[in-house]
């Protein structure tokens, strides 16, 4: 698969949150600003996640035949991910560090990995994948953010309030992503 | 006063217990689009949060505080595995359906909040009855989404085949009027969003929840 088809497969037609629902709840992501900064990290971390299952399937798992222990070893290195992405968490802002481990089990991030481990991607592949499942991931959490902030000055009947409104939101969202389809995909890169 | 206010406390313990299961459902609901899958992964989930706040319980005291959270995924991803085996060998073709998310349970936020919340902080019999009465709460939740999905998306029921009966129940009307969407990835969102607004509805109707 191209690194084009990869990109807008899993940002728009095989999008990790809205048909994989993958990653839901994030932890602090109600305002724009901080979906965006919740959305960079997690997209930093589904490449890694990404990547780490390469490395774990082509130098560990499959020398060994080791295929079938592919959850527990790639849950171990990316558990292990917040230990070596402190640092640039810090530069990036405080809450992020506080969040960074919560992110880690994110199911976006497991559920990139292992995506990547069984699809067999190459490294370049697992590394566009993991941009594209996290980038399509940034996207959903920016525009859910956005409606969020708009339905906060408006009237919504009790029972609905908070977290069905925004299950509700994500659901219309996805019937509008069903737009992009793999026809559209395929008229468009040949 | 004071009952007025730990009568407020438990309403609201039972919002926020609500609340976890839903976040649980996600995101195992993306393919429990039948009531038998909806089953299977609830009880799949029953299962992982047994054995992970078990093993939560027992290890107090001997992991230090902050390899707990790193000891609990560990053991939350081998109960994953193990489930996803047995799953395997019992029946190979739901496996299949039920793909990675099986897998996944390792880092479902219910799993993982009862063992960190609870379970690391008491005895291993007070830890596993609170696993199994939230891995029934999540098996009744999950198979009322999957119940209404089914439903409303094929106009069908599916409940496991016994003897020579395939164990699939046709729903007059629904079957011939189907609403689509409610068996795809957008449908899961709607039918979680409406029946938990349902339940909210009910709750407070009945003084059970915050309004």
């Amino acid at each position: 698969m191209s690194a084009l088809n990869l990109l807008i497969t899993f940002i728009f037609v095989d999008n990790i949150a809205l048909v994989l629902l993958l990653g839901w709840w994030p932890p602090r992501a109600r305002k724009v600003s901080s979906a965006v900064a919740v959305g960079a990290a997690t997209t930093v971390l589904t490449t890694l996640s990404a990547v780490v299952a390469w490395v774990a399937r082509v130098y560990v798992l499959a020398p060994l035949h080791l295929e079938f222990l592919q959850t527990v070893v790639i849950l171990l290195i990316v558990a292990a991910l917040p230990f070596a992405a402190h640092p640039l968490a810090r530069r990036l802002g405080g809450p992020l560090v506080r969040d960074l481990r919560a992110l880690v089990t994110n199911s976006a991030v497991l559920g990139a990995a292992l995506i990547a481990f069984r699809a067999s991607y190459s490294l370049a592949e697992s590394l566009v994948f993991g941009l594209s499942a996290g980038g399509g991931f940034l996207l959903v959490l920016f525009l859910l953010s956005a409606v969020r902030e708009r339905l906060e000055s408006e009237w919504i009947p009790r029972p609905l309030r908070g977290v069905p409104i925004a299950l509700i939101s994500l659901g219309l969202m996805a019937l509008a992503f069903m737009a992009f389809d793999r026809e559209l995909l395929k008229n468009l890169l040949g | 006063m004071s009952e007025r206010q730990s009568d407020g406390q438990r309403r609201a313990a039972r919002s926020r217990v609500s609340l976890l299961v839903a976040v649980g459902l996600f995101p195992s609901i993306a393919v429990a689009t039948t009531l038998a899958k909806g089953i299977l992964l609830g009880l799949s989930v029953l299962v992982v949060l047994a054995v992970v706040g078990l093993i939560a319980s027992l290890l107090r005291g001997v992991v230090e505080e902050r390899g707990q959270s790193y000891v609990q995924i560990l053991v939350a991803g081998l109960a994953a595995t193990g489930v996803a085996f047995a799953l395997q060998a019992i029946d190979p073709a739901a496996s299949r359906s039920l793909g990675v998310y099986v897998s996944l349970i390792a880092v479902n936020a219910l799993v993982l909040d009862r063992a960190a919340s609870y379970a690391r902080s008491t005895t291993p019999g007070r830890a596993l009855l609170d696993a199994l009465l939230f891995g029934v709460g999540f098996l009744v939740c999950i198979s009322v989404v999957a119940l209404a999905r089914e439903a409303l998306g094929a106009g069908s029921v599916t409940f496991f085949p016994v003897a020579g009966w395939k164990g699939v129940v046709i729903l007059p009307w629904l079957s011939k009027n189907p609403i689509r969407v409610a068996a795809l990835p957008a449908g899961a969102f709607l039918v979680t969003g409406y029946l938990l607004a349902l339940y909210r509805r009910i709750a407070v109707t009945n003084g059970e929840a915050p309004e």
